[in-house]
């Protein structure tokens, strides 16, 4: 009788020791997902900043953001035919990535050394 | 003698239950883990293709880009970037599911099957607005895009 006490007192304790690994493993897995998904965006966010940097220093209108993202920029004359710009990309109110750039404005060049 | 039956009969029923919910947290778990597993690699697969193919012909136009060596044209049934220097003509295109770079003289003719394959591609445009190129490529069922501005072309409405 002790002996099968025993065996299903060890039984129900290696349970219980197993739902909280896979507790954690199931936190670690979503918590990868998110990461997963954060990723996703930043990269998506760059690749957006980037032709938004082009397209201003292009003279032309920006790309259209996909759905959820805004791209907002700004762009200011330093002087001298040199342009500073900087993009902001956010994906639902929140910053998710900002590019500061600088370039030599077109027909400036012919001017230079 | 049957309370004693009956009490008999509990515990190895208990002791099986408790295995079988074992090995089921044990399945669930192993599922869990391998939809999740297979989740975040095709997301990184999706991911990881427009963007490299998106990557490398913007490297491109930035290695071609001087005076009269970039232009638009269309090859096979997609459009195409051609890149001219020193008598050879890369071109750059989609044909057969794959971006292909097809780097030969610029007065031979080649077909579109003989560009060497580079990624795996469905669908690519390239379009221009000024002096703005840009690259659309359609992977799936997701659509990329990303602008690239040659320092060599002109003017809108001059000669590229």
């Amino acid at each position: 009788m002790k002996r099968s006490h025993l065996f299903l007192l060890e039984l129900i304790l290696d349970l219980a020791l197993f739902v909280l690994c896979g507790a954690v493993c199931v936190g670690l897995f979503l918590h990868a997902g998110a990461m997963s998904r954060e990723s996703q965006r930043l990269t998506q966010a760059v690749a957006l900043a980037q032709s938004a940097a082009e397209a201003l220093r292009a003279d032309e209108l920006p790309p259209q953001a996909p759905q959820g993202y805004q791209i907002l920029s700004q762009v200011e004359e330093a002087g001298e035919g040199l342009y500073c710009a900087r993009v902001e990309i956010r994906w639902e109110d929140s910053v998710v990535y900002t590019l500061e750039t600088q370039w030599v404005g077109y027909g400036e060049e012919a001017d230079g050394p | 003698m049957e309370p004693r039956s009956g009490g008999r009969l509990v515990r190895p029923a208990l002791t099986i239950v408790l295995c079988a919910l074992y090995l089921l947290l044990a399945g669930s778990l192993s599922l869990l883990s391998g939809q999740a597993y297979q989740a975040t690699a095709h997301s990184s697969d999706d991911t990881f293709l427009p963007r490299t193919a998106l990557s490398y012909l913007a490297n491109q136009v930035r290695r071609g880009d001087e005076a009269g060596g970039l232009s638009v044209t269309r090859f096979g049934d997609s459009d195409a970037l051609a890149l001219e220097e020193d008598g050879y003509t890369t071109l750059l295109y989609c044909w057969d599911g794959w971006l292909r770079e097809l780097y030969a003289q610029t007065d031979l003719s080649f077909t579109p099957a003989d560009g060497t394959q580079i990624l795996p591609l469905d669908a690519l445009e390239i379009g221009r607005e000024g002096r703005l190129l840009t690259f659309t490529i359609r992977s799936g069922d997701q659509q990329y895009s990303i602008s690239v501005s040659p320092r060599s072309w002109p003017e809108e409405g001059e000669a590229a």
